[in-house]
């Protein structure tokens, strides 16, 4: 699947790296590369993927005003376009039902995640790059101080707390 | 004249990276307040500006920094009573400083403390301080390289509307650092890390949006839509969180 320009945006810095391992993009980097490096090469990675891959089967849209529509413009539409009646269901977890996604907050990251029954400290080994999470930040749900044993429950709200700035 | 109706008794500590981007936002703003509001602004701080500290601070001459900002904002805004406190805050003075009244006329004031100070042990004795005032509010706010944040603590009527900055932040309520005013010369004379100047105008910006929110809309100070920003230059995000006081655990 391909990420438009801005959703890459809109990720950290962590997330993309952890973006290019997933899913193999051709990407190089190091710790001094900076987020808008990163996005502009996995954009190239995709495009550079995707020139390499069998085109569709069905006839691509045909070109607006004379000039094909650039692939961040055709991503724009199909996000816009209202979902299909039989589209077919999220891939069901162990019990059959489709997992509800919890917030997981640490600072300023934060996000949606299909982590309730999981324990906060399992939670901390799975999205600590994703969500930059030190292992001082201590966690809290809706609002309250647990431990890393309690487990999620699908209405509940995780933040872990990050620290306070230290400078002025 | 006119006899004020209320006092705005606002305390700068710290007059560093942030507490001098602050002050003038603040003052320009205080400026204009509607008549009837008598604006006090009382800035703290026991260090001395250097020539190194001008990539991230406003400052015409060498000097205490307190001393050195309020004669350089003072006759820009006539309004505000400015005082300056050439000191660090400590546990001896702080009750002095923070006064429920106000010292000369003995009118009670409206307590607004701004800290943007680089040390948690002198958040932590500003938090201690706070939790035992019937009225006070804390905006408390630092920041790291890139990030940072800025937290909110109300107390009104002697009960906490938002949580301590201790009772979310272990790193205050234990501070592993010290007060300028427990170090040596040489441990003060020591370099401290870097740091990014847009990171301080943030916090600052970042207090104002608290602090026109505690005058504007009294609403909030009964029920915050949220008592704690944080935010990231790097991804470019600014995350809010509610602090409400949590009950006390029922016993089974």
């Amino acid at each position: 699947m391909n990420f438009t320009r801005e959703e890459l945006a809109g990720k950290s810095k962590l997330e993309l790296k952890s973006l290019i391992k997933q899913s193999s993009l051709d990407v190089a980097f190091t710790n001094m590369t900076s987020h808008p490096e990163l996005v502009e090469a996995i954009m190239q990675a995709q495009e550079k993927r995707d020139a390499a891959a069998p085109p569709p089967a069905q006839e691509e849209a045909p070109p607006v005003g004379g000039r094909q529509r650039g692939r961040a413009r055709q991503q724009l539409e199909e996000d816009q376009r209202p979902p299909e009646e039989d589209a077919p269901p999220p891939p069901p977890n162990g019990n059959g039902k489709a997992k509800k996604k919890i917030r997981v907050a640490c600072g300023a990251s934060s996000g949606q995640y299909p982590v309730a029954g999981m324990t906060v400290g399992n939670i901390r080994q799975e999205l600590r790059d994703i969500l930059n999470i030190g292992s001082e930040h201590m966690p809290r749900v809706n609002g309250a101080s647990v431990d890393n044993d309690y487990v999620l429950k699908e209405e509940d709200s995780l933040e872990f707390v990050r620290n306070a700035g230290d400078k002025a | 004249m006119i006899v004020p109706t209320r006092i705005l008794n606002i305390v700068v500590v710290g007059i560093g990276g942030v507490g001098s981007a602050l002050v003038p936002k603040l003052s320009r703003y205080c400026q204009f307040l509607p008549e009837g509001i008598e604006v006090k602004m009382t800035l703290i701080d026991g260090d001395e500006y250097q020539e190194k500290n001008r990539g991230r601070q406003a400052f015409h001459r060498l000097g205490n920094k307190a001393e050195v900002t309020v004669e350089r904002i003072s006759a820009e805004w006539p309004r505000i009573e400015f005082v300056s406190f050439g000191q660090y805050l400590t546990e001896e003075n702080i009750e002095f400083l923070l006064c429920e009244v106000d010292n000369d006329s003995g009118v009670p004031q409206d307590t607004v403390v701004f800290v943007g100070v680089d040390n948690n042990d002198t958040k932590n004795v500003i938090d201690r301080y706070a939790q035992g005032r019937e009225n006070i509010i804390v905006i408390c706010g630092g920041n790291d390289y890139t990030d940072g944040n800025v937290q909110l603590f109300v107390r009104k009527g002697g009960k906490e509307v938002t949580q301590s900055l201790s009772t979310v932040h272990n790193e205050i309520a234990h501070p592993t650092d010290r007060s300028p005013h427990k170090m040596s010369c040489e441990e003060l004379a020591a370099e401290s890390a870097p740091q990014l100047f847009f990171a301080n105008e943030t916090v600052s910006v970042l207090m104002c949006w608290v602090f026109w929110h505690v005058v504007e809309h009294p609403a909030f100070l009964n029920d915050p839509a949220f008592a704690e920003l944080f935010f990231d230059m790097e991804i470019g995000k600014v995350n809010s969180y509610q602090r409400h006081p949590q009950p006390p655990p029922t016993k089974e």
